[in-house]
């Protein structure tokens, strides 16, 4: 019966956390639950909602990645130096004569200069993947080496100055909307079905698992761990070179500073999410629900008018908290289950 | 490979002496950069091979080395990294400067207004940064959160409270003892440099002459062998971050000192830096294998480079460039080393 009951627990402990933070805040604010709100939020999370799943097919193979709040920054100032293709022929001799650049001059036709954005971050990712695998050094120190280069390399085209000016199509996925949901909410819901559904239903997602679980035996029952290692890395450069688009999009402008640090938001929405820093455990409904916990209790104290930094010291608690509590949670199962 | 003081060797370096030159020459190529760095700083700017310039340029890592020095301590005995070192300097830089204009809460603002003498403030904001090493260490061990999430949570916890303790405002102005923490001179040498070499000299005694140093390293080795071999891990795990969050606090009291202010915002993303230092000296990241000569190079090479780009006048967005490529080519380099050796 208890075993039951921690095994209950363990499955949807998480879920019921969420619920009763909806409660909880819809008692202590009366705008919380008004559609207007409840759209700012799932807007506002969406975007780090992004890059936490690629960081989620990352952990789950037992790495991290530290690049992709560069990334965001990189793509976001590329975009809009592919769009401002004039500055190609023509160096303007002050910085700040790219401010007034409002007329767009792409390089490349529509589709394209997407595309190079999405698979510049496939790249970096790919980068970042197989030095990590193949030297066998922990992706920590390789993400991060990349992260400052990325950072430098974005800063270096403009001098860390925006460069003003995107195409409609671009606000659209910030600002625009499908059958009334928000484009960036939309981006995300689909994102993460389409993981998720990858990561369970198919012998690809099966083997990531199962790379990440314990390498040694995946090796052994015939898994080639290389593919399992190092595409993650670049599922999670293309979410962040989505996003990147995205922020581009909200801002009207390329910025190559945006999207500092979070890095560490997404991987703390992960790990509150209950995916294992090890490898091989955890989900991507924990990670959606993992960053829907911090932007409600983020939300909440917006709501209740409560400063920047009581909010910085929640979140770091909460990410602590959630942690441990999983972890307790995990030892009383195991306890009864023997 | 083991490369720490349990094979012997320069005590400060803790390269093990043995072998061809060959050996020899790839086991210290992070003298190799360093000497091949200050060549060209020398060549390009004369005044750069002078004493007063090498202890200026001593006193300017320091601040960033102390945090270093403890971020050896954590990733030797195998805690991975501490991430929270950045924003414990910040707290502390705070907390020492709010401690003496204690006249802020009932509206003076500009005016020293010690809460208790200094050297009690020193010792209090001591306590605070290895107390917050001390949470970490206890949530790590005996909560069984990875040391990455916690020191992540704690990095995100402290800046907050550094933020609120000082109203997210900077407090202008200490007293003439913290600044001559940062900025006076023992003699020729300036005072934050002279104590970071005390502190590298000691760490370094600690770690390879005392049973301390050698049971942290058996711990990062190999948690297993070390419990199996009588030593508890966990205790030399929690004492790795209380030395790391002590030694942030001593940064960040030098920080105020040298700055004249208790800024919150200070040493942004530093955690970072602090692990490159530690992974270019050669510092293995799994633990066990390493040392604090090592970080010091590491340290200086960081330094370094960025001084010979600024000399070289190189925009610091590219310098940010290289300073990354930097760091991923000094791990290929070592890891390409270390599989010839083999």
């Amino acid at each position: 019966m208890r075993f039951e009951r921690t095994g209950f627990l363990k499955r949807y402990g998480l879920l019921l956390v969420l619920i009763v933070m909806v409660c909880v805040s819809v008692l202590l604010s009366p705008l919380f639950l008004t559609p207007q709100n409840v759209v700012n939020l799932l807007t506002q999370v969406s975007f780090v909602g992004i890059i936490a799943v690629g960081m989620t097919t990352v952990i789950l193979t037992g790495g991290i990645d530290l690049s992709v709040g560069s990334i965001v920054g990189f793509s976001s100032i590329l975009f809009a130096t592919m769009m401002h293709g004039n500055l190609f022929t023509f160096m303007p001799d002050e910085m700040f004569i790219y401010a007034g650049m409002q007329d767009l001059t792409p390089l490349l036709p529509l589709p394209f200069n997407l595309f190079v954005v999405l698979v510049a971050g496939a790249l970096i990712g790919l980068v970042s993947g197989a030095l990590s695998f193949s030297l066998k050094i922990h992706s920590f120190i390789i993400t991060l080496g990349m992260m400052i280069f990325v950072r430098g390399l974005g800063r270096s085209y403009t001098d860390g100055q925006p460069l003003f000016g995107v195409p409609p199509y671009i606000s659209w996925l910030a600002y625009g909307s499908i059958l009334g949901v928000p484009t960036p909410v939309v981006l995300w819901i689909v994102i993460v079905v389409v993981a998720a559904f990858v990561l369970k239903y198919t012998r690809y997602g099966r083997r990531i698992y199962a790379v990440g679980g314990d390498e040694e035996a995946a090796r052994l029952s015939g898994i080639q761990p290389a593919l399992y290692r190092i595409t993650p890395f670049v599922v999670s450069g293309v979410c962040a070179a989505l996003v990147g688009l995205m922020m581009s999009g909200r801002m009207a402008a390329g910025d190559p500073k945006i999207a500092e640090g979070w890095e560490l938001d997404a991987i703390g929405a992960v790990v509150i999410g209950g995916t294992a820093l090890q490898g091989g455990k955890g989900s991507l409904v924990g990670t959606t629900i993992g960053v829907l916990i911090v932007g409600i209790v983020v939300n909440v104290m917006n709501l209740l008018g409560i400063a920047d930094y009581p909010q910085q010291m929640v979140k770091g608690m909460l990410i602590i908290a959630a942690v441990a509590l999983q972890n307790l949670i995990a030892r009383f199962g195991r306890e009864h289950e023997r | 490979m083991a490369d720490g003081s349990t094979t012997g060797g320069t005590w400060l370096s803790g390269a093990p002496a043995r072998g061809s030159a060959a050996d020899l020459l790839v086991q210290n190529s992070h003298y190799g950069i360093l000497v091949v760095l200050v060549t060209i700083a020398a060549s390009l700017a004369p005044g750069f091979l002078t004493v007063q310039n090498f202890l200026n340029l001593l006193r300017s890592f320091s601040f960033l080395g102390f945090i270093s020095v403890g971020m050896t301590f954590v990733i030797l005995c195998g805690g991975i990294v501490d991430l929270s070192v950045a924003s414990i300097l910040a707290f502390s830089g705070v907390v020492m400067a709010l401690l003496q204009h204690w006249g802020i809460y009932i509206g003076f603002t500009n005016e020293l207004s010690h809460v208790y003498p200094t050297p009690f403030i020193i010792l209090t904001v001591l306590a605070l940064g290895a107390g917050i090493g001390l949470v970490n260490g206890l949530i790590i061990t005996k909560l069984k959160v990875t040391g990455f999430v916690t020191t992540l949570g704690m990095m995100v916890f402290v800046r907050g409270l550094a933020f609120a303790v000082s109203g997210g405002g900077t407090i202008f102005g200490v007293d003439d003892f913290t600044r001559y923490l940062g900025r006076g001179m023992v003699g020729p040498i300036p005072f934050v440099a002279l104590l970071w070499i005390v502190t590298i000299v000691a760490g370094s005694f600690v770690l390879n002459r005392t049973p301390f140093g050698r049971r942290l390293y058996a711990t990062g080795e190999n948690p297993e062998t070390a419990f199996l071999s009588g030593i508890n891990p966990d205790t030399y795990r929690i004492a790795a971050y209380v030395i790391s969050g002590f030694l942030a606090a001593v940064a960040g009291i030098c920080l105020t000192g040298r700055l004249d202010v208790g800024e919150p915002r200070v040493a942004q993303a530093w955690e970072l830096n602090a692990i490159a230092a530690v992974v270019i000296g050669g510092t293995s990241f799994d633990g066990g294998r390493g040392s604090l000569g090592r970080t010091v190079v590491g340290v200086m090479i960081i330094g370094l480079i960025r001084n010979v780009l600024s000399l070289l006048g190189v925009l610091p967005s590219p310098q940010e460039m290289i300073m990354g490529i930097v760091l991923i080519a000094a791990v290929v380099v070592q890891h390409v080393i270390s599989r010839s050796k083999v």
